[in-house]
């Protein structure tokens, strides 16, 4: 293939490659609302409160109302993703998910309505609750 | 911290690209010598974090040792090569332009996507940079981070190039800012991009080095993927790394040393993803099988060369296995009869087969791309000159992954085409800047450099 032809079909490619991006990132996305996407709170901030009152690193249970997936077969659910998203915020912790017997029990609720009832099902203590149904949590009996 | 890490980054990568090509040609081969060196640094953070501990006295001595291994390497490859670089003929003007509108366009839409999702994609935080935090924030806890008490969602299994080298940013700079791994995958795409280009220009000229790393660019998939900081983009900039140094050892004599670093670039994608140790299998293979007028004797001793090169990532990467990563989500949960009863139903093999198809004309992630590149290919089989060399083994290695791929997609135990479709753009994209090289080479394959072109850009 001669360089003039190889050179006119790349262009075209990437006129059409770039093309597509900016018609994504500028008209769908619409770049006129990218002010307030970037302002959007970050997963940390969902669990900023609890992670300074919980220890550095360590293991701590995680409990949460909303089943996750554990083994492969099925889809990822929205409780896994916000098991990964406690996860990335509190690393290195590690989460033991449904392990409400470790001194430190993170109760992870849709809404704050249903942490007491997660405490109550768990047998847990509030230490500290936290806001949009995140609370650190303990055992009655340790 | 930050001065002598970045000159352990330089002086290790600049030694070891000087292994390859020579110190004259250190300046020209400027992408491989700052991926060689992050690939360096990010390895023998984990080998110093395995044997010695997490304490930041350990990874200055590491910088140290790398600076010094570095410069040693520089001076044994003064000694040995010394030649000259070869003039190369500057860029055709035009080109060049239309390759730096590009590339602005590209980093500006980077920048967009970084600030309206600055922790990246899913797998960046929940994979990557997840594995960054534990492992900057742990300290002598960096176990934790590939605790089996995770869900096996966060694969701790997953190998430690990229959270490697944004954790020890994180610790050196002090700050888990996201725009370190941000920073971290732009310049690693743009090193992915500047590579091809050159790779390129050195085998066949300016002109077509230019047009391979427009068409790198300006792919959808590549900016998606740098974009959302995941370890495809390196893992691809590193395979593109050993496949540019097979293709100028496969042009110009094997020469062993070329050979053995690009056994070392294998290596850093084992590093970076699972999926790399399949790509040196491959390459091992296709430089025995693809390239059959030749002795098998030498054919035999070059795969060795690059094994050998690979050698100390695979240790590495095999310790990690044995002692860290306790199970992989592909085959840990499988059993022979789930296996057997997959691989024996034609069903998923012709679910698989529509996808794969589907996918050549996925405009979203690769516009038209694909199709012009399996249209490329096809004209290069049709034409009768047949590939080059180095475009020969480049592409028995890609077309060996791909069939490897095939039975794993069919016996994994995930659903499917929920697996295929989550998963098979990224491979596509690893092996994707190693295609084009393949592809350009065997297109500019006898083709005289275009002098009108030369001429009008002084």
């Amino acid at each position: 293939m001669s360089f003039r032809t190889a050179s006119r079909i790349v262009l075209a490619l990437a006129a059409v490659g770039l093309g597509r991006q900016i018609w994504f990132h500028c008209f769908a996305e619409r770049i006129w609302t990218l002010p307030a996407a970037a302002s959007e709170p970050r997963p940390d901030a969902r669990y900023a409160a609890v992670r300074a009152f919980l220890p550095a690193s360590g293991r701590i249970g995680y409990i949460s109302d909303e089943p996750l997936t554990l083994r492969p077969g099925s889809l990822p659910t929205r409780g896994n993703e916000k098991y990964e998203q406690a996860l990335y915020a509190l690393a290195p912790l590690v989460l033991r998910h449904g392990d409400a017997a470790l001194p430190y029990v993170l109760v992870d609720a849709t809404d704050a309505a249903r942490v007491a009832d997660l405490c109550a099902r768990h047998a847990l203590v509030v230490d500290l609750p936290g806001a949009g149904g995140v609370a650190v949590a303990h055992p009655v009996r340790p | 911290m930050t001065a002598l890490a970045a000159a352990a980054i330089l002086a290790s990568g600049s030694g070891l690209s000087a292994l390859a090509v020579g110190v004259s040609a250190l300046r020209r081969w400027l992408p491989a010598v700052l991926l060689a060196g992050a690939g360096l640094w990010s390895m023998t953070y984990s080998a110093a974090l395995f044997a010695f501990g997490a304490s930041a006295h350990v990874m200055a001595a590491k910088d140290a040792a790398l600076v010094v291994l570095g410069a040693g390497a520089l001076v044994l490859a003064r000694r040995r090569t010394g030649e000259p670089g070869e003039a190369t003929a500057p860029t055709p003007a035009p080109f060049r332009a239309a390759l730096a509108v590009a590339a602005l366009v590209a980093t500006a839409l980077f920048v967009e996507h970084t600030l309206r999702y600055p922790d990246g994609g899913a797998d960046a935080w929940a994979i990557w940079n997840l594995r960054a935090r534990s492992l900057a924030r742990a300290g002598e806890s960096f176990r934790d981070a590939f605790s089996p008490e995770l869900v096996f969602w966060a694969h701790q299994d997953y190998p430690l190039l990229l959270p490697g080298l944004v954790a020890q940013s994180f610790r050196i700079l002090g700050s888990e800012s996201f725009w370190i791994p941000a920073a971290i995958a732009w310049a690693i795409a743009a090193c992915g991009v500047a590579l091809l280009g050159m790779a390129v220009r050195e085998l066949r000229g300016a002109g077509w080095g230019v047009l391979a790393a427009l068409a790198l660019v300006s792919t959808p998939a590549y900016l998606g993927f740098a974009a959302n900081q995941q370890a495809d983009i390196p893992l691809s900039a590193f395979l593109l790394l050993a496949a540019s140094l097979l293709a100028v050892a496969l042009e110009r004599g094997c020469h062993p040393r070329l050979l053995i670093v690009a056994g070392v670039a294998f290596s850093m994608c084992a590093w970076t993803k699972n999926e790399g140790l399949l790509y040196l299998g491959c390459a091992l293979a296709a430089l025995v099988v693809a390239r059959r007028g030749e002795p098998l004797r030498g054919r035999l001793r070059d795969a060795l060369a690059v094994l050998a090169g690979a050698l100390p990532g695979l240790f590495l990467l095999a310790f990690f296995k044995g002692t860290f990563a306790h199970e992989n989500d592909l085959t840990h949960f499988a059993s022979a009869a789930d296996l057997l009863a997959r691989a024996a139903s034609p069903r998923p093999w012709l679910s698989l087969a529509g996808a794969w198809a589907r996918r050549l004309v996925y405009f979203q992630n690769w516009g038209l791309h694909l199709l012009g590149a399996a249209a490329a290919a096809a004209y290069v089989a049709l034409r009768g000159q047949g590939w080059s060399r180095p475009s020969r083994v480049l592409a028995a290695t890609i077309a060996l992954s791909l069939s490897a791929l095939l039975p794993l997609y069919v016996l994994q135990p995930h659903p499917l085409l929920w697996f295929f479709r989550s998963s098979i753009d990224r491979v596509t994209i690893h092996l994707w800047p190693s295609g084009l090289l393949a592809l350009f080479l065997a297109l500019a394959q006898g083709i005289p450099k275009p002098p009108e072109l030369q001429t009008r850009s002084r």
